[in-house]
């Protein structure tokens, strides 16, 4: 008798091992099919978006009115980024689709920048209109080549799940197989499609941005030397540089060094190889107890940039977290804020030490500018503001345009309701540039 | 011998048993009509003593056990619809929903949400790198966002497949420290010690052999970055 009772216990626990593992089976089974179909509901809708946003821009081309293009270009602009959203969030490896990515972010924010153009009513030029016809005909032809993939998807038996549970093994067979018929091949004509210049966040002459900076080009004994002298009262020692930064706009020295005190915390700076400039620094030491109020603070700020040959820097907003105070700092030049020459300070509220710098907005963009005369006045410039708002303060700045292009505009803090705004009119033909949205926040005020 | 394998073929089989009861992990839900399981009967024991409810204490969640939680939302001021979401879950005493894995969302203004995002991204990403390395991960983040190869918001990028390994692994739900936190804010703030670079990898573990066709920018700690 006894000897049968391991045997049947066994038996038991193999039986019940099995309904488990069956269980366990189907269940991933289920979770399997879930994220294929979500999957292949996305390639769906990547696939209509796509078709979409062509179709809208050739409506967007055939029409006669301004306004109907308009109309139509807005449709484009969201179908492409939709399309956009939607392959991004496909499991294909990022080197097949980045062109396809890039292709339709431009079609997207190319058409934004038409809409733009023709709401200030300028009517698009030949060139402009054989772009869109140009990303028209690249847009049919990736719709085109998505139908196919999908095609060959289904009939291949892809499934989108395995992708995910098998890990790279199939998604590697995936990725060549679209090497072999669609996306690639998309991919290498795209990269002949024109370079798109234009007013936009995603314009090609974003990426090879050219620095106003100059000066001598210093060596790394050179770049210790700055270090040493600009940060003398906080006592770094063993100072080395441990690499190079290159292939940048600013190529730097990178330098790491370690704190008296503090518990010898490490510290980090780059120091740009043309004309020895800080590029930034961080120190990111634990910070105590708050002493310091924000307008010491902006004080401590203030003293620091001087002490480094910073002049004309003047406070812009400030935001306070952790016991550490960002100050922004743009250059102002005979009362008119100019915003993209811009230095960040951080400063240490327990004991007022300079803790973080970052100047390559002010290394890129500084330069002896030529500011014009304004075209209108700021009372003119007033009356375009909604008369629903309340005007606290008025003063002429130089902003940034989503493609880095500079404009004169007055920056007007208006109150609407219980919220802050500044609304910038461009200060030669009176448009409404940007409005942004004052959040004031426990730690400090956040501008959107 | 052959005992011997008998004792390890017990073993082996009750740990698959224990495996399989930790494997399910129970969350508290919303319960209704419909509903079944041990929470539902623990449902039915409180209203029945209470004296809401007279059915049996079946487990499942049917006309009378719905009937009874009307009325105990109606008598105690709730939102009479015979679901047991949190609220009524804490008038009824019952334990409310598990603490969720991660660090509470802040609501609100947009920004403290893209904080928090950023930092466990950068936790799972860097943890043990040099400080300025933690801040180049979420620089680098930032930098895809704005870039027209990637998707255009901070949750695109950080959950776009096959971008980032912890992504994957899960790795990105940990509760991210203090210095994930700060390294989070400065990047956010426009630190950016990579000048631009859009990929970071790991020069002893990266497998993909296209990441080496990229132009490097520099290296810290143990990440090299390019664009």
């Amino acid at each position: 008798m006894k000897r049968y009772i391991l045997p049947i216990v066994l038996a038991v626990a193999l039986i019940a091992t099995g309904v488990w593992g069956y269980y366990q089976y189907n269940e991933r089974n289920d979770y399997h099919t879930y994220l294929d179909i979500q999957f292949q509901r996305q390639f769906y809708d990547l696939i209509g978006h796509v078709e979409n946003a062509q179709v809208d821009l050739a409506k967007a081309m055939v029409s006669g009115a301004s306004k109907d293009m308009i109309k139509h270009l807005n449709d484009t602009v969201f179908q492409a980024y939709m399309a956009q959203e939607k392959l991004t969030q496909l499991p294909f490896e990022h080197g097949t689709i980045r062109t396809t990515e890039r292709f339709l972010n431009q079609l997207g924010d190319y058409s934004t920048a038409m809409v733009n153009k023709s709401l200030e009513g300028i009517v698009l030029d030949e060139e402009e209109m054989g772009t869109l016809s140009e990303l028209h005909s690249y847009a049919n032809m990736l719709s085109q080549q998505l139908i196919e993939l999908q095609q060959d998807i289904t009939t291949g038996g892809v499934n989108f799940g395995d992708l995910r549970r098998e890990g790279n093994r199939d998604l590697g067979q995936l990725n060549d197989r679209m090497e072999k018929f669609n996306l690639i091949n998309f991919q290498e004509r795209v990269q002949d499609y024109p370079e798109l210049i234009y007013d936009g966040p995603f314009s090609e002459h974003l990426t090879d941005i050219k620095p106003r900076l100059e000066g001598e080009a210093i060596n790394e004994k050179k770049a210790l030397e700055i270090i040493r002298n600009n940060f003398s009262e906080e006592k770094i020692r063993d100072i080395e540089v441990v690499g190079e930064i290159e292939n940048t706009p600013i190529p730097a020295y990178y330098v790491r060094g370690t704190r008296n005190g503090n518990d010898g915390q490490e510290v980090s700076f780059a120091i740009s190889k043309t004309g020895g400039r800080i590029l930034w620094h961080l120190n990111p030491r634990e910070i105590g107890e708050s002493r310091l109020g924000l307008e010491e603070a902006i004080k401590q700020a203030e003293e620091f940039l001087e002490n480094k040959g910073y002049e004309n820097m003047t406070s812009t907003y400030t935001t306070t977290y952790e016991g550490q105070s960002v100050i922004n700092f743009a250059y102002e030049e005979n009362d008119i804020i100019v915003y993209p020459d811009l230095i960040k300070v951080k400063v240490a509220l327990d004991n007022g030490d300079i803790v973080g710098l970052e100047t390559e907005g002010f290394l890129i963009n500084h330069h002896e500018r030529n500011i014009e005369k304004p075209e209108i006045s700021e009372e003119e410039a007033r009356e375009r503001l909604s008369s629903g708002v309340e005007v606290e303060k008025a003063r002429l700045a130089i902003i940034p345009t989503a493609g880095k292009k500079e404009i004169l505009c007055y920056e007007f803090k208006v109150k609407y309701g219980s919220d802050n705004y500044l609304v910038y009119i461009d200060a030669n033909d009176g448009q409404q540039r940007q409005v942004l949205l004052m959040v004031e926040q426990e730690d400090g005020t956040l501008i959107m | 011998m052959k005992r011997k394998i008998s004792i390890l073929l017990i073993l082996i089989v009750s740990i698959l048993f224990i495996g399989a009861l930790v494997y399910e992990n129970i969350y508290a839900q919303n319960l209704a009509w419909g509903s079944s399981g041990a929470e539902v009967t623990e449902l039915q024991n409180r209203l029945s003593r209470w004296g809401y409810y007279d059915g049996p204490i079946s487990g499942t969640y049917g006309p009378q056990t719905y009937e009874a939680v009307r009325l105990f939302q109606q008598r105690n001021g709730l939102t009479v619809d015979g679901v047991v979401g949190p609220q009524t879950r804490a008038a009824l005493g019952m334990p409310t929903t598990a603490a969720a894995p991660t660090a509470p969302v802040s609501r609100g203004v947009s920004r403290s949400d893209d904080v928090q995002m950023l930092a466990r991204a950068i936790h799972a990403e860097s943890k043990g790198e040099p400080y300025e390395g933690q801040v180049a991960v979420g620089a680098v983040i930032l930098n895809r966002v704005r870039s027209a190869n990637f998707p255009n918001t901070i949750a695109g990028v950080v959950y776009q497949p096959c971008a980032f390994e912890p992504v994957k692994r899960g790795a990105i739900n940990e509760t991210p420290g203090d210095s994930a936190h700060r390294a989070a804010r400065d990047a956010l703030n426009g630190w950016d010690p990579t000048g631009g670079a859009l990929y970071f990898w790991n020069p002893a573990t990266a497998t993909s052999r296209w990441i080496w066709t990229r132009t490097v920018t520099l290296r810290i700690g143990r990440h090299v970055f390019g664009n």
